[in-house]
């Protein structure tokens, strides 16, 4: 076992030194684990910087809309008028937060592109060529599936969710808001069996109760089940298998993979997690004194980041899980 | 503030009495009174909302864009009501159909100041998607 691991440490090596040079660009800048409350605290001053100039103009809002009569042609010309306004204010700059995760994404395939073959090496090494083969053929293409189903039809379908709700809150239409809760159910039904599909395909469910602290499993089930929105349950049942694998797997390169991979979307990660909340907390504040479309696409944003964050949780999900998947095979 | 109040609360009372009393001799004249009254009211009006203006943007100076999104909806606004001051004149004057008139045309002003958002709107999301 220990001439496995000495091997695994030298194929990562001797692939990391033989890897084209692009392929770790995406990379590059990206802050490592240790920065994770430097990356906090610019976060919640952004947030918070966002929420304050929207309250300005939430307050305009509410307090121009309460002159005009409800129902009036006038009084919905100027509430579609806040709408865009507020939309304007979020998402002009550019579509920042869409392209952090496309790059988070990206940066998790390469890591998983960079570290599976010399992980698959050394299980076949330590006398499992089939497995190793097949096991390293099965996650590289369901891990790309999985990413590619986040990168190019959920964001998308994210994107397209915040400017329904933005033609919904605007021009207060039956038929854009049945559109927009449909949209929104899709989107977390479609994250929620990809992760499955994903977790049930790599066949991680079935380590479970092999091995591991029964304590420190459930605690950690239960901190992922409360902490992660939308697919916390799911990720719950895989953190399971996390930790049965990461005790398998303790001290060894490993560890380095998945420690690039948590740097990969730490940074997209705590924002949208920050913003996710600060935006819950502020469409609570502005309910009462904004306008009713501006509360109400406030509020639909707050969801949105919400589903984001789940996207970004997913990704780091997926890459850890095929990371500690192949490992398995080594390490027995 | 409350002194104020009290005193534009007075102006009104006396021009729509004196509204009244003209209304069943001379209705024209009656109903000039009643938009002397209004005009009135509206110029103090003026002053104030030019304070609530300057507030506001004060709220809003941390960011310029904010600034300017503030001032196109605040004239989104002001069309809005001023046609509808105008619009609640004419019907007092039994003119419906000009009461109509002005609120078509202060509806077509506001669309017409808040259909630029509108074409930001669609260029930040075809730069989302394109």
């Amino acid at each position: 076992m220990r001439t496995g691991r000495i091997l695994l440490v030298f194929l990562i090596l001797m692939g990391s030194m033989s890897m084209d040079a692009s392929a770790l660009e995406p990379l590059s800048g990206v802050p490592f684990l240790h920065d994770a409350a430097d990356l906090l605290f610019p976060s919640l001053k952004d947030a918070a910087g966002q929420a304050s100039k929207l309250f300005g103009l939430a307050l305009l809002a509410g307090i121009a809309e309460s002159f005009l009569e409800k129902g009036k042609a006038a009084e919905r010309v100027f509430r579609a008028g806040a709408v865009f306004s507020v939309f304007l204010l979020l998402f002009s700059d550019s579509d920042g937060f869409l392209a952090s995760i496309r790059t988070a994404s990206d940066d998790v395939m390469t890591v998983i592109r960079t570290a599976l073959p010399a992980l698959a090496g050394a299980a076949a090494i330590s006398g499992k060529s089939a497995s190793a083969l097949s096991s390293e053929a099965v996650y590289l293409l369901s891990a790309d599936v999985a990413s590619s189903v986040i990168r190019d039809l959920l964001l998308p379908a994210a994107a397209a969710l915040l400017i329904l709700s933005a033609a919904a809150a605007a021009f207060q239409n039956d038929m854009l808001k049945e559109g927009e809760k449909s949209l929104h159910g899709l989107l977390t039904f479609f994250l929620r069996i990809t992760l499955t599909v994903f977790v049930g395909y790599t066949g991680v469910v079935k380590v479970f109760g092999t091995a591991g602290d029964g304590a420190a499993k459930r605690s950690l089930r239960l901190a992922i089940s409360s902490s992660v929105p939308v697919v916390g349950s799911i990720a719950s049942e895989a953190a399971d298998s996390i930790l049965v694998m990461a005790s398998v797997t303790r001290s060894t390169v490993g560890s380095g993979a998945v420690a690039a991979l948590v740097a990969a979307v730490l940074s997209p990660l705590v924002r949208l997690g920050v913003y996710s909340l600060v935006f819950r907390v502020f469409s609570f504040l502005i309910a009462p004194m904004g306008g009713d479309g501006v509360s109400e696409f406030i509020r639909s944003v707050s969801e949105v980041y919400t589903l984001l964050f789940a996207m970004t949780a997913s990704l780091l999900l997926l890459g850890i899980l095929v990371i500690l998947s192949v490992f398995l095979y080594v390490g027995t | 503030m409350t002194e104020d109040l009290l005193r534009l609360i007075g102006a009104a009372v006396l021009g729509s009495l004196c509204a009244l009393l003209l209304r069943r001799g001379n209705p024209e004249l009656a109903f000039l009174t009643g938009c002397a009254t209004v005009l009135f009211l509206l110029a103090e009006l003026v002053s104030r909302i030019l304070a609530i203006r300057e507030e506001a943007s004060f709220l809003l100076s941390q960011a310029p864009f904010a600034s300017e999104l503030g001032n196109a909806l605040f004239r989104i606004a002001s069309a809005s009501i001023v046609s509808r001051l105008g619009a609640e004149a004419a019907r007092d004057a039994g003119q419906n159909a000009v009461g109509y008139s002005l609120e078509l045309l202060g509806t077509a002003a506001a669309l017409l100041l808040a259909l630029p958002l509108l074409r930001r709107v669609m260029e930040a999301v075809s730069a989302c998607f394109l």
